[in-house]
């Protein structure tokens, strides 16, 4: 995962711009991902995370879908290969993992921002040694953000890398929760 | 008064020579290192290890008598005699020593012992690869606690925290550990997916968390790592 704690202003602006540039790409396939596959509808409602989040699961096991071999998500350390290419790396997750990924954490962004009256995108400040700084976030008010990016690839390095349990509504659970706590 | 009257017994025993009959010497340490169990301090087993009179080959005979398990683990990772000995010189306890062992998630071989806790830190984070430049905050309860950790690695999640010695679970330590176990409660939103804990031996050879500590590890599910010089 890319890292901006330690880059320049340049750097983190660049970031933030190229990110937020390829999110319409993103939600554009995650719809045509869910078509093909016949996945829940994405009707952008909060609801439809409950479905999205075990669709997700289901799929981040699944190897066989092709992906440009080029390809990598902007939030992504471009030095760092992905998994499984027979290259040696610390990444614990394949190219195919990472383009889902991307398409569900720009969906669950999409679901925030319309039922969040005022919501924006930001770069996250904080104090030197917050690995977050320089992150593109959510500002779903003047005190809370939310970290759509960090909740998706959390949830699947925890169960590809650690095996470990995670809920298959927990996106729709954080959601629900966050917006909940907004003003 | 029953300390007084294990030491002199001991201090006694000590006395009677070692070479010429190992077997004998193994079996009088054996026994005293049973009966002073109940000494928390340790102190037969730390004594009869200290003996220069005895043999490396007689004292891990008789390390694989009282702590049978820590020996198993540490020949494992290919630890010399002389380093298990060293270690065990400044054991809390034979039975310390063998639960804080076989607890550990992994026992490595350090390439020497560390005088300060930040030259364990860089060797730790030349050693992980993906390791941030520097140190990490996270956070929990909406910034209100927060916790350092020494290593992490963004794309794993894996955090480190580093200990240089031995660490007590009384304090700083223990608060650490509750944090820890608060910030993996709630990993998908704060990134830190992994905490393990790195026990270095610092130049008096002394590594690992004490009872109290090692309990709130085995609590909280936090794996730990021995880094033994």
């Amino acid at each position: 995962m890319l890292s901006l704690m330690s880059s320049s202003k340049e750097e983190i602006v660049r970031a933030h711009h190229t990110y937020l540039d390829g999110i319409n790409d993103a939600r554009g396939r995650i719809r045509e991902h869910l078509r093909a596959t016949g996945g829940p509808d994405p009707d952008d409602s909060i609801a439809s995370l409950a479905n999205v989040g075990p669709w997700f699961f289901e799929h981040l096991a699944q190897r066989d879908e092709a992906t440009p071999a080029d390809w990598i998500p902007a939030w992504w350390d471009p030095q760092l290969p992905p998994a499984g290419e027979g290259v040696e790396t610390h990444a614990p997750l394949t190219r195919q993992q990472l383009r889902l990924i991307d398409e569900v954490q720009a969906y669950v962004a999409e679901v925030v921002m319309r039922h969040v009256p005022g919501a924006q995108w930001v770069v996250y400040k904080g104090s030197k040694k917050d690995v977050r700084n320089g992150d593109t976030v959510i500002q779903l008010d003047k005190r809370q953000k939310f970290y759509r990016l960090s909740l998706v690839y959390s949830s699947a390095v925890n169960v590809v890398l650690y095996n470990k349990p995670v809920r298959p509504t927990i996106f729709y659970d954080v959601v629900r929760r966050d917006i909940g706590d907004a003003d | 008064m029953k300390l007084d009257f294990l030491s002199a017994a001991f201090s006694a025993a000590a006395l009677i020579p070692f070479v010429g009959d190992a077997a004998a010497g193994i079996k009088k340490y054996d026994s005293f290192i049973k009966a002073a169990d109940e000494i928390p301090s340790g102190a037969a087993l730390r004594s009869a290890m200290k003996d220069v009179s005895t043999p490396t080959s007689a004292k891990m005979d008789l390390l694989r008598k009282v702590s049978p398990r820590a020996v198993d683990r540490l020949k494992g990772a290919d630890i010399p005699d002389s380093a298990i000995v060293r270690l065990a010189t400044r054991a809390i306890s034979a039975k310390h020593f063998d639960d804080m062992v076989s607890a550990a998630s992994d026992i490595r071989k350090a390439p020497s012992t560390f005088r300060l806790e930040r030259d364990a830190e860089k060797f730790l984070r030349d050693q992980t690869p993906g390791a941030l430049p520097s140190q990490i905050v996270s956070s929990v309860d909406g910034g209100n606690t927060k916790r350092l950790y020494y290593v992490f690695v963004r794309s794993t999640g894996a955090a480190d925290e580093i200990k240089h010695g031995r660490a007590s679970g009384v304090g700083r330590a223990a608060i650490q550990a509750s944090k820890d176990a608060r910030i993996l409660a709630n990993p998908e939103e704060r990134g830190v997916l992994k905490i393990t804990w790195q026990f270095f031996t610092s130049a008096n050879n002394t590594i690992g968390p004490d009872q109290r500590l090692l309990e709130l590890l085995a609590e909280y599910n936090l794996p730990f790592v021995l880094w033994v010089a």
